[in-house]
């Protein structure tokens, strides 16, 4: 089979396994594209809209209209998450121009408050203190997540550090330490990753902050999904960060969220050990996790080359799930310090070979195979190694000849005249009609093909040897 | 002839109907041609045929609706490809564990034994670099050395990578002559 053949027959398998979906495909894009032009048309009426009034206000007062625009005009959104997500428009003077619920629960923090052209300080200050007296922040739940947008990435900076510094001074005349996340939004340089913010804002109706918080989180952890973090209060998502901060590059977070409300993990592990009569565990590892806006404690740990796993709800103790497992391969997987170290598989694929000094050694890990592939040359030989990464235990051995060694020196190859002069002759033809002499380098071979009289000729010739390695004639239909 | 296979064709052919993609013939003449080039990488990377063919529908949607991010005489394969990648990708964070789980359970019927077995042998015992090497060469017709920069390896890596994974699938096709 050669190059071309392969390919086509790939072409081929995969292309059949893919039912004709276009008009489906086509129907939908058409129709999220009406949709876009709809949402694009409104927007574009506010804009006129906004700039006609603004146009008015030009011409009628144009001293008076640098004033209106300090005093009205939006200058940063800043959102509050704790449950209740709270939006706020405030000017250039930090005033609020506009505030906004973004979920039930805030609405009723924000119920009777008249926001407008308060100082930002005095609103958070109410905003906050709303949220204690309600119940949504204390020492059981102390996150909250402050997001700022600015056109200008350096004030919404600053504003970030402001914000968070007097959250900060809020929550301690409370007497709560609470965990305070901060970001700021804007992000514009990154044009693909805001419209998936904005995507997600929409579609679960939450706030742009909580959005990037979420994605963030889940782009750093591949076991939580989107739909596991939407429902969970901020503190349930801090939670569930704990420990792994530091992937949180783009967040600042001062204060460890509250796991008060929760039975602890001393508890969680007694419970799980109780359950599954095990006295002497090994390789514990307990950790956060969430499944139907549920936190619960996961726990993990080893006895007697048996694997248990647990599912405890955090908040009651209950036992979710519980697995037993023997444990296949050697105890505990996962774990890089378990692993056979790049040397010893080094050391344990050349005592194999019998080799001192390879030559071109290259040790690769397979983490997810936990393998090691070990591949030298020596002696004109090229040596390939799959080693287990826990055992040690040799998977596989190659010796073969170096391919590139021989490559190099393919002056050694019979001409391709001369594989078709071989060819030509077995067949006793002079004149072949669509003769093809190809070359494959990968296998040493010429292969010859051609025409005559209504037969089709196929040779396969060792380039080295002339020897002829196959030969096929049959009728050309 | 009418250009049914998807492969070799000429990037300017390509980038002529990504530029009328708003219109119907071009968009689908598209479709015909990267179908199984999306198809098969994607499956290669989310190891499951629904999955799979979900992400062939977004890609097409995304296509069409990003078109205006698109410059021409960037490499247009290129660009598809990122979708793609970014599309399974997403696909994969959502799915976590569960693609392990499902991994073996390609039954996908085939009309005749032979490709069953190269199907097989291509999704279960070439490793994933080697089988994404083949189908970004073969099937998206990239270069050895771009697949290199795709792939964030090198070239000499991706080269005796490529030819393993050849000798496996030639040896393995004689097998079962």
């Amino acid at each position: 089979m050669n190059k071309e053949e392969i390919q086509k027959k790939l072409f081929n398998l995969f292309d059949e396994q893919v039912p004709d979906q276009f008009a489906q495909i086509l129907s939908k894009s058409q129709k999220e594209e009406r949709n876009y032009d709809m949402e694009k048309n409104k927007k574009n009426q506010g804009w006129w809209w906004k700039l006609s009034i603004a146009f008015t206000f030009l011409l009628m007062f144009s001293g008076f209209f640098y004033v209106y625009q300090g005093n009205h005009a939006v200058d940063s959104i800043i959102e509050i998450d704790v449950n209740p997500s709270i939006q706020l428009e405030v000017n250039k003077h930090e005033k609020v121009v506009k505030w906004s619920a973004l979920n039930e629960d805030a609405e009723e923090i924000l119920k009777d408050m008249d926001l407008k052209n308060v100082d930002i300080d005095v609103a958070l200050n109410a905003i906050i203190g709303s949220m204690v007296t309600k119940g949504y922040l204390d020492d059981l739940s102390n996150s909250i997540l402050i997001s700022v947008d600015n056109d200008d990435p350096k004030k919404a900076e600053e504003l970030r550090q402001e914000l968070a510094q007097k959250i900060n001074q809020i929550l301690n005349t409370d007497k709560i330490e609470g965990s305070i996340l901060s970001q700021t939004l804007s992000e514009t340089s990154n044009k693909e990753k805001k419209s998936e913010i904005d995507a997600l804002a929409q579609k679960y109706h939450i706030s742009t902050g909580k959005a990037k918080l979420i994605l963030e989180v889940v782009a750093n952890n591949p076991l939580l999904t989107v739909e596991d973090l939407v429902d969970l209060s901020i503190n349930e998502i801090n939670i569930l960060t704990q420990g792994k901060e530091s992937s949180l590059s783009s967040i600042e977070k001062q204060g460890n969220a509250s796991t008060k409300a929760y039975i602890g993990e001393e508890k969680a592990k007694e419970i799980a050990f109780n359950h599954a009569g095990v006295k002497n565990p090994q390789y514990v590892e307990i950790e956060f996790d969430t499944e139907n806006g549920i936190i619960l404690y996961e726990i993990e740990f080893y006895e007697n080359n048996n694997e248990y796993e647990y599912e405890i709800n955090a908040l009651t103790g209950d036992i979710i799930t519980n697995k037993k497992e023997e444990e296949k391969t050697n105890t505990p997987s996962n774990n890089s310090d378990s692993l056979i170290s790049t040397e010893k598989a080094k050391e344990i694929a050349l005592n194999h070979a019998g080799i001192k000094n390879p030559q071109n050694l290259k040790v690769e890990l397979d983490r997810e195979d936990q393998e090691y592939s070990v591949e030298f040359t020596y002696n004109g030989y090229e040596y390939e190694y799959e080693i287990n990464a826990v055992t040690g235990k040799i998977i596989k051995s190659e010796k073969e000849l170096d391919e590139s060694a021989s490559r190099n020196s393919n002056t050694n190859f019979i001409s391709s005249d001369k594989a078709k002069e071989i060819a030509l002759n077995h067949a006793g033809i002079k004149n072949p009609q669509n003769l093809k002499v190809e070359l494959d380098r990968d296998d040493q071979e010429y292969s010859v093909e051609f025409l005559y009289n209504g037969y089709e000729y196929e040779y396969e010739i060792n380039a080295t040897t002339g020897k002829i390695i196959k030969s096929e004639k049959e009728r050309d239909d | 002839m009418k250009q049914s296979q998807g492969l070799n064709f000429h990037a300017s052919f390509l980038e002529t109907l990504l530029s009328n993609i708003k219109d119907e013939e071009s968009f689908h003449e598209l479709y015909i041609h990267l179908k199984a080039p999306i198809y098969a990488y994607s499956l290669s990377l989310l190891k499951n045929k629904e999955d799979a063919l979900d992400n062939v529908q977004d890609v097409f949607i995304t296509l069409y609706r990003e078109i205006d991010s698109y410059q021409p005489n960037q490499k247009p394969m290129n660009w598809i490809f990122t979708i793609t990648r970014n599309a399974a990708l997403t696909k994969l964070r959502k799915k976590r564990i569960t693609v392990e789980l499902e991994g073996n359970e390609n039954s996908i019927p085939f009309s005749k034994k032979e490709d069953q077995l190269v199907f097989q042998f291509f999704m279960e015992q070439l490793k994933e670099e080697e089988r994404n090497i083949i189908l970004l060469h073969l099937l998206w017709g990239f270069k050895h050395r771009e697949i290199a920069t795709l792939l964030n390896s090198n070239l000499s890596t991706v080269l005796s990578k490529y030819h393993r994974a050849i000798k496996k699938l030639k040896e393995m096709e004689e097998e079962h002559e």
